[in-house]
């Protein structure tokens, strides 16, 4: 797996180059900036980018537009975008432009190594991936324990973990389910909440999230 | 004071006027007088013409501002002048103790360095004339008019003065909210770059070490790093919600509608966005809306069901920003202080209102 990665400060990009390297990927790019990061991208067309949200010049959301740059330039490279604070907006925003291989999670959630080979492997097969914690901030959200409360217990588990990108199989594995289980609760989730179409791979993530958000 | 002051000088003028106009009702001409005075103009006339036909206009103009004032006696110097002079561009101002000029509002004028007549009195300046330069200026009538329009001209001196003081405050409490915010941004921009970042650059290198205890038959080691790594991460999330807390980066980029909702999102009660403009206000306008609530929401402290409900919207001008809310019984409201302060900073108003346990706070702000 070959990784290129985007953040100002040295220190993280290099920690982060370490990590990945001890996960068996390959660092191709390492930058500060996005336009030496987009040309990294450009030459080097790896399988992931990896992208701090806060760049210069002016500190904000320069990280989200390298993010959909790649996307729309070079559709092979995958996009994970690291965050300091988790903001459901900012993930929405990035799903809403480009609904698949791309992620967007808390910048420290990667430390553990496992959990950063499993967003890069899901990235780059496609998926999405939302941080778990900005799923259970929303779903324990007190506004929503009113809609929310049609669903059973389990019901809940799986929408959560809808939220978070995963697939049928992954929710499946995780919760000890078969996939016809799973896709029964999907199902009834959707009928539940009112959301006429069950619809499939990642465009449900943006429907989920944007329920949650309402 | 000025309504007061510019009737009393209407009077004093008008009376003044009655007996130095010639053919006035006020002093019908004695039988006869026409004819010695006709020879004693005939005889003057080829040497006073001139003088006389300044004179003349001097009084005309003298009569205009009389008549202008006693019009409408709320009426300001500087347009009862106007019109008197025919230079609609004529401004006055006014000589503070503090060294500035100040118009009749209170607000800071810089004198042109030319078309300006000074008014004095004993050899004190009491206010400055600043002509349109499109106009001749005639320095005899100017001067008889000026003096015509003296008490006026006091009265609004002094409330110039006393709107000064008051602007200045406000100036002075806005100018003190903008650089905390600015103190604000700053810290939270530090923090960001020092202690944050080194934070996960911490957790990274225990992660590493983790991962690589993890592959030696040493399973003590992985433990005592994973507790090391815990403590770091409970020390970047504390850190993590004082920073945000400090200044949120959401508020420049996706405006009040993102920010808003992402902070209604992490609310600690239930809380429904109502309304929010969708398009960027004023930066100073965005900050104001967005403390407003959040400090709110920090005083507020748990609410019981159904929580607070927010709108902002525009109205006329203004964005006015409402707060329903529901007081759990023992609470005090929030407020107070330090949210009217705020939003008075802006220009703003905040009313609170309530019956029983469900409260509202409306602030309304100048907008544009």
């Amino acid at each position: 797996m070959r990784v290129a990665i985007v953040d100002d400060h040295v220190l993280l990009r290099e920690g982060l180059a370490r990590l990945l390297a001890e996960a068996g990927m390959q660092v191709v790019a390492s930058e500060g900036n996005t336009d030496a990061f987009l040309g990294a991208v450009g030459a080097s067309r790896p399988d992931v980018a990896v992208i701090d949200i806060r760049l210069p010049p002016t500190f904000t959301d320069e990280g989200l537009q390298a993010a959909d740059l790649v996307r729309e330039r070079y559709p092979g490279t995958a996009v994970l975008v690291l965050s300091q604070y988790l903001d459901a907006g900012y993930a929405f925003r990035l799903l809403q432009s480009f609904p698949s291989g791309v992620g967007y999670l808390l910048k420290d959630r990667v430390s553990q190594v496992a959990v950063l080979v499993d967003a890069v492997q899901r990235v780059v097969a496609g998926e999405c991936v939302v941080d778990p914690s900005i799923v259970s901030r929303l779903v324990n959200r007190t506004g929503l324990t009113e809609p929310l409360s049609v669903l059973t217990p389990r019901e809940r588990e799986v929408l959560g973990l809808m939220a978070e990108g995963r697939t049928n199989t992954a929710i499946g594995e995780q919760l000890f389910l078969s996939g016809r289980t799973v896709e029964g609760n999907v199902r009834r989730i959707f009928d539940k909440l009112g959301l006429a179409e069950t619809p499939q791979d990642n465009r449900r993530v943006l429907a989920v999230l944007a329920f949650l958000r309402a | 004071m000025a309504d007061i002051a510019a009737t009393a000088f209407a009077v004093a003028v008008a009376a003044g006027l009655g007996v130095t106009l010639p053919g006035g009702p006020a002093s019908p001409p004695a039988p006869g007088w026409h004819a010695a005075a006709g020879a004693m103009l005939l005889v003057l006339a080829a040497a006073v013409t001139v003088p006389a036909l300044r004179a003349a206009h001097a009084r005309r103009v003298v009569a205009r501002v009389a008549v202008a004032v006693a019009d409408d006696p709320r009426r300001s110097a500087a347009d009862a002048l106007r019109s008197a002079l025919g230079d609609a561009a004529l401004r006055v101002a006014y000589p503070l103790p503090d060294g500035t000029w100040r118009d009749r509002q209170g607000r800071v004028v810089v004198l042109p360095d030319r078309e300006v007549t000074m008014v004095t009195d004993s050899g004190e300046t009491v206010a400055a004339l600043i002509h349109g330069s499109a106009v001749r200026i005639d320095p005899v009538a100017v001067t008889e008019a000026a003096s015509a329009a003296r008490l006026l001209l006091d009265s609004e001196r002094l409330e110039a003065g006393a709107l000064a003081r008051v602007n200045d405050l406000s100036t002075a409490r806005r100018l003190a909210v903008e650089a905390a915010d600015a103190e604000r941004a700053d810290l939270e921009r530090d923090l960001h770059d020092g202690a944050q970042q080194r934070l996960v650059a911490l957790r990274y290198a225990l992660g590493l070490a983790g991962a690589h205890a993890e592959r030696l038959p040493a399973p003590d080691h992985a433990a005592r790093l994973a507790d090391a790594d815990q403590a770091a991460e409970l020390a970047l999330a504390s850190l993590r919600d004082l920073a945000h807390g400090i200044s949120p980066g959401t508020l420049a980029t996706g405006g009040l509608a993102g920010a808003v909702r992402t902070m209604a999102e992490n609310a600690q009660s239930a809380v429904t966005v109502v309304e929010l403009p969708a398009e960027r206000l004023p930066e100073n306008v965005e900050r104001t809306v967005y403390r407003l609530i959040a400090d709110f929401l920090a005083d507020a402290g748990w609410m019981p069901p159904p929580g607070a409900s927010i709108a902002v919207r525009h109205s006329g001008g203004d964005i006015v920003v409402e707060i329903e809310y529901e007081r759990a019984g023992d609470a005090g409201i929030p407020a107070s202080v330090h949210l009217a302060d705020r939003v008075a900073a802006a220009g703003g108003q905040l009313h609170h209102t309530g019956h029983g346990d469900r409260q509202r706070l409306i602030a309304s702000l100048p907008c544009g």
